[in-house]
């Protein structure tokens, strides 16, 4: 009869080291799993704000460029604006200069 | 079956129970694990993106911001170039009539018009004594003073006696008036005349000069 409850005793005993055990290591992937979860999550972090700033970096120079060709329009606009006063003027400066010379002579 | 038999089996199946709330138990622990790190990534990916979408939207602003400014000051530099290009074309045209008024003193046409604005200057001036001053060039014209103010005193049936200043003046062309009796003055040097008219003639010489 000592040996059956010796056996029984012991039986309970390993069962109790295997739960024991499952508990320790339940514990262990739980601690790992939170130290993974924290790298996991900067390195998540960390990469979506890397590519947010590369876009801003690409958006700002795209926007640069737009910039650059509208100021390079306006000047080119003004260039030909220019040109074009000045061949106008040139076709019709000796009436002009007769417009004020006519009333210079007036009072 | 013997009680060694059962004693056996009952061992077994302590172990075996034993065994399969262990597997329970680290399948749970793995569950947790799991879900540990999704929430973890999910929190750290939506507060990211929050971030992003706010690094994006900044970088975006301030670099439309600047770009407005800069077209708009290329819009503002390119109006005042423009503007100021054709100011001076108005300018050339402006020294070029003044060349032209000093090229045709001394012609008879100018002396005409040089009468003409002495009789004018007498008609506003109502007639009697006025003092003319002309710049050293008009004054060697040889003007017959006494035939024009007996003209206009004709004309406004009052006397009308020209004397020529002692001082002369240092004006393009054209001459200043001023009645003895009323002190009042009149300006129809060149110089004068453009300035009075220049607010409108400018209009009109610049429509004139950019017309296509």
């Amino acid at each position: 009869m000592d040996e059956v409850l010796s056996r029984i005793l012991e039986a309970e005993r390993e069962a109790r080291r295997i739960i024991d055990n499952a508990y320790e290591e339940a514990k262990r992937i739980e601690a790992e799993a939170v130290t993974k979860a924290q790298e996991l999550a900067k390195k998540v972090y960390e990469e979506i704000l890397e590519k947010a700033r590369r876009t801003a970096e690409e958006e700002v120079k795209r926007i640069e460029e737009e910039t650059v060709n509208e100021i390079k329009s306006i000047e080119d606009h003004v260039k030909n604006e220019v040109e074009s006063l000045k061949r106008t003027a040139s076709k019709n400066f000796e009436k002009a200069v007769e417009l004020i010379v006519t009333e210079m002579l007036k009072p | 079956m013997s009680t060694v038999g059962n004693l056996d089996r009952l061992v077994e199946t302590i172990t075996k129970n034993a065994e399969e709330e262990a597997q329970k138990i680290i399948s749970k622990a793995k569950e947790k694990a799991d879900s540990i790190i999704k929430k973890a990534v999910d929190e750290a990916k939506s507060k990211a993106e929050a971030e992003a979408s706010e690094i994006i939207r900044k970088e975006r602003e301030e670099a439309l911001r600047k770009k407005r400014s800069e077209v708009a000051k290329a819009r503002m530099d390119a109006f005042r170039k423009v503007l100021d290009y054709k100011e001076k074309l108005i300018e050339d045209v402006v020294e070029e009539a003044k060349k032209r008024i000093q090229n045709i003193v001394g012609t008879e046409e100018y002396k005409a018009r040089l009468v003409e604005m002495l009789k004018e200057a007498i008609r506003v001036l109502g007639g009697g004594v006025i003092e003319i001053k002309l710049n050293k060039r008009d004054l060697e014209l040889g003007l017959d003073l006494n035939a024009i103010a007996s003209e206009l005193s004709q004309e406004l049936k009052k006397p009308v006696e020209l004397r020529l200043s002692s001082d002369v003046g240092s004006f393009v062309g054209g001459l200043i008036a001023k009645s003895i009796e009323t002190g009042i003055e009149v300006d129809y040097t060149v110089e004068g005349i453009l300035e009075r008219k220049w607010k409108n003639l400018r209009v009109e010489v610049a429509k004139q000069l950019f017309a296509e």
